[in-house]
């Protein structure tokens, strides 16, 4: 089947707060897929999206440096192409085979401010509710690191989601007080020492065996516990309410956690493992403090699998 | 010696000058229309020469019944057939003068008379000018026993025949002195060890060693070069001087100075810490300091920035030596900053104990900087990367702490807080833009804080 041009009914939108890390998310998922093997991958389905694409993955891979905040509303239309596994006949008789696919990936990336509580960016603000109201998909990234910090999340996402809901309250989908969508909540910056010591005491690590490299993984199924957790230590106080608000709005059978890294963990080139005594991927800038580069190469966690968990649901698969 | 001078007269004057024993006098009569001059020259005790010269006496004077007298003339010039005595004669136009000075040559028949028509005065001065020593110059120096005694001793400058612009250096070290100062005095030296003074001068010379050049200006002057303040006369007696030597000097032990300097960051932070670096070396110098220079920067995660090591410049070298790298690395301007949380501390104090051995004296560790060191694995207080070789910063320092007497001193310019600069401010802890540079190496056993005061300079061995 060739890769379709057409826009898909319903796209996939990005939302979270300022900062939070979700152009570098998109920006690491070429990478992760190009990691991951020769099963899926990401195209553009035009020229401009395809130079976004490349720009963000060299940012990244070659230049070490993270992307700017996007401001406003920035849309990516990428396409997923890869390959799912089928079968025909009757029961006894079943026949399996891979079908190539193509997903389209219209992805809403949110500048994190227009997440925020009701301000002066009405018209974006509007563009943003509406983009999320079109899409059946949402990749919701929680950055724990500036809820530490900052503690606003919960600001951002109780006034997006009440806005959505008043939006969708006359909807058919509206039905049994949920929203229609399908929720993967990405707790970013893994990476990061707090993140990462926080799962460690929780003895929530795992490496996957598969993985040549003994990158450290938490459970998808551990993940929710870890969003908990972090969120009973965050700066604002609040943080507790945005797990309740997400599970009050979406239907609980439509969200997944995932515990996720856009650049993952350091691994010595020359030693080609992973070192716990020795994992930050961040190196704090000497030109400019605020800024940190990557310090070596990018090992995405959790960036591709997310995305192929809502494909797979919007497709109407059985899921995982 | 006396072929340089072109006239018979300076050639004599020269020959003459240089046979002058102590306690010899060479006179001099120069006749001129005026009358008679008489010069009188001898070495003082330290065979230094000293001229004297008479009122001119007049012809006239020298008259009995209008001829020369010679009781007058043997009155005028009292001297005996055996003594050094020369004419020289000038313009007599008058007869009876020349009457007058031929008699006068018949008075004193051993005298030669010379003929010049250059002015005595100028001929006598050249020759004096160009006179040698005749005994040792030297400079007075304490020398320290084992035991901790003062010695009174010269330290040979100039030898006997020594000319004018004649130089020697030697390397001298000035203890704290009282308010007169430290005091350099010449003394001119006989063979049998008795001396007599030649010069008296003092300064409030700054403590510490210093190559100290002494130039023979003329027999009895010397004039001295290499000190940071200008010496001038001093007025104390000799005994009130000698009086004033403490019967013991305690030096501080023999130590191995370890200089840690942190080359990156700004180029005023980076010449500050090289500076108090500077300042305790000289200090601290002695015969008995070692002294090892090590610079180090940050460690380098990017990878299109090499990794510049901890590097040793010296290793128990002189303190001449270790100045002269710490001038070398001054020299350079600060390393790049790097990754800008931490600094290879860690790798110094491995690099330490691995040359370190018992020899030759009391280790002292200073290190000057501002950032902490890396950790051995990802610290997940400070979030500081760690240090690429593993070294533990804690384990190395629990490892020199076993090495007898060892001291540490930080020179910080940052926030001490820090526990590593906790740690290598042991003994001694100052900050870089205040410090207190005779306490600091006091409280680290390089420098004796006690108020002794020493008024000779010490004499220090060199090409050790």
């Amino acid at each position: 089947m060739p890769p379709s041009q057409e826009r898909p009914d319903y796209g996939i939108a990005m939302w979270g707060a300022p900062s939070s890390g979700k152009t570098t998310f998109l920006s690491a998922l070429s990478i992760a897929l190009t990691r991951r093997g020769k099963d899926w991958k990401v195209i553009g389905a035009d020229k401009a999206a395809t130079e976004r694409l490349v720009n963000l993955t060299t940012l990244l891979t070659r230049n070490h440096a993270f992307p700017l905040a996007t401001q406003g509303i920035e849309g990516f239309r990428w396409l997923l192409v890869g390959q799912v596994p089928r079968s025909t006949g009757k029961r006894f008789r079943k026949e399996r085979y891979e079908e190539t696919v193509t997903i389209g990936l219209d992805l809403v990336d949110a500048s994190g401010e227009l997440a925020g509580p009701v301000g002066s960016a009405i018209s974006k603000r509007e563009e943003l509710i509406d983009s999320l109201a079109r899409s059946r998909g949402i990749v919701f990234i929680f950055d724990p690191i500036r809820e530490f910090e900052v503690g606003d999340t919960f600001d951002h996402t109780f006034a997006v989601l009440n806005e959505l809901a008043q939006q969708m309250v006359a909807s058919p989908e509206f039905s049994g007080g949920w929203l229609p969508h399908y929720v993967a909540v990405c707790i970013a910056k893994f990476d990061e020492l707090r993140v990462f010591r926080t799962a460690e005491k929780m003895h929530l690590l795992m490496a996957d065996p598969a993985d040549r490299l003994g990158l450290p993984r938490v459970a998808d199924e551990d993940a929710r516990e870890l969003f908990a957790r972090l969120c009973e230590v965050s700066g604002g106080g609040t943080a507790d309410l945005v797990l309740n608000t997400l599970e009050q709005h979406f239907h609980p059978g439509r969200i997944k956690y995932f515990v996720t890294s856009a650049i993952g963990f350091f691994v010595d080139p020359r030693k080609g493992v992973y070192d716990p005594d020795d994992i930050q991927n961040l190196l704090p800038s000497e030109k400019e403090p605020g800024s940190p580069r990557i310090r070596g190469n990018v090992y995405p966690i959790n960036v591709v699998e997310p995305l192929l968990w809502l494909t797979r649901q919007l497709m109407g698969e059985p899921g995982e | 010696m006396g072929t340089r001078y072109a006239s018979a007269l300076g050639r004599e004057l020269a020959r003459e000058i240089a046979a002058l024993g102590a306690g010899e006098v060479l006179t001099i009569a120069e006749a001129g229309s005026a009358g008679i001059v008489i010069w009188d020259v001898h070495r003082d005790q330290n065979g230094t020469l000293q001229s004297q010269v008479w009122p001119i006496v007049r012809w006239s004077e020298l008259a009995d019944r209008g001829a020369a007298s010679d009781v007058e003339l043997r009155r005028v010039i009292p001297v005996g057939p055996a003594a050094r005595l020369l004419f020289v004669r000038g313009s007599l136009e008058d007869p009876c003068d020349a009457r007058a000075f031929s008699r006068l040559c018949y008075v004193y028949p051993q005298a030669p008379v010379f003929h010049d028509a250059t002015p005595l005065d100028e001929v006598l001065r050249a020759v004096i000018a160009d006179d040698t020593l005749t005994q040792w110059y030297e400079l007075v120096v304490l020398r320290r026993t084992r035991s901790g005694r003062l010695v009174l001793r010269g330290c040979q400058l100039f030898p006997p025949s020594a000319q004018r612009g004649d130089r020697r250096t030697v390397r001298i070290r000035c203890e704290p002195s009282d308010a007169g100062g430290t005091v350099f005095a010449v003394i001119a030296a006989e063979p049998v060890r008795h001396f007599r003074l030649v010069s008296v001068e003092s300064a409030s010379v700054p403590p510490g060693s210093y190559d100290l050049t002494a130039e023979l200006i003329r027999p009895g002057l010397v004039r001295f070069r290499g000190l940071p303040t200008e010496l001038s006369a001093d007025q104390r007696t000799w005994s009130e001087l000698v009086s004033a030597i403490p019967a013991r000097f305690d030096l501080p032990q023999p130590a191995h100075l370890i200089c840690a300097v942190e080359v990156s960051g700004t180029a005023d932070w980076v010449e500050e810490r090289l500076s108090r670096i500077r300042q305790l070396i000289e200090l601290a110098a002695a015969p008995e300091l070692s002294v090892s220079v090590i610079s180090y920067g940050s460690h380098s995660f990017a990878r299109t920035e090499p990794e510049e090591p901890a590097t040793m410049l010296t290793w128990e070298s002189t303190p001449d030596a270790a100045l002269a790298a710490v001038e070398e690395l001054g020299s350079r301007g600060p390393a790049p900053t790097g990754y800008p949380r931490a600094a290879q501390i860690e790798c110094v104090l491995a690099a330490v104990g691995r040359r370190l051995t018992r020899h030759p004296g009391r280790p002292v560790l200073v290190t000057a900087g501002s950032r902490p060191a890396f950790p051995h694995r990802t610290d997940p207080v400070s979030e500081i990367l760690p240090c690429p070789a593993r070294h533990d910063w804690r384990r190395e320092l629990r490892r020199l702490r076993e090495y007898p007497g060892i001291a540490f001193g930080a020179i910080h310019d940052s926030d001490p807080a820090d526990q590593i600069w906790e740690s290598l401010g042991r003994e001694a802890i100052g900050h870089a833009y205040a410090m207190d540079i005779p306490r600091f190496a006091a409280d680290l056993g390089l420098f004796s804080h006690a108020a002794q005061t020493v008024p000779f300079p010490l004499l220090e061995k060199t090409g050790s």
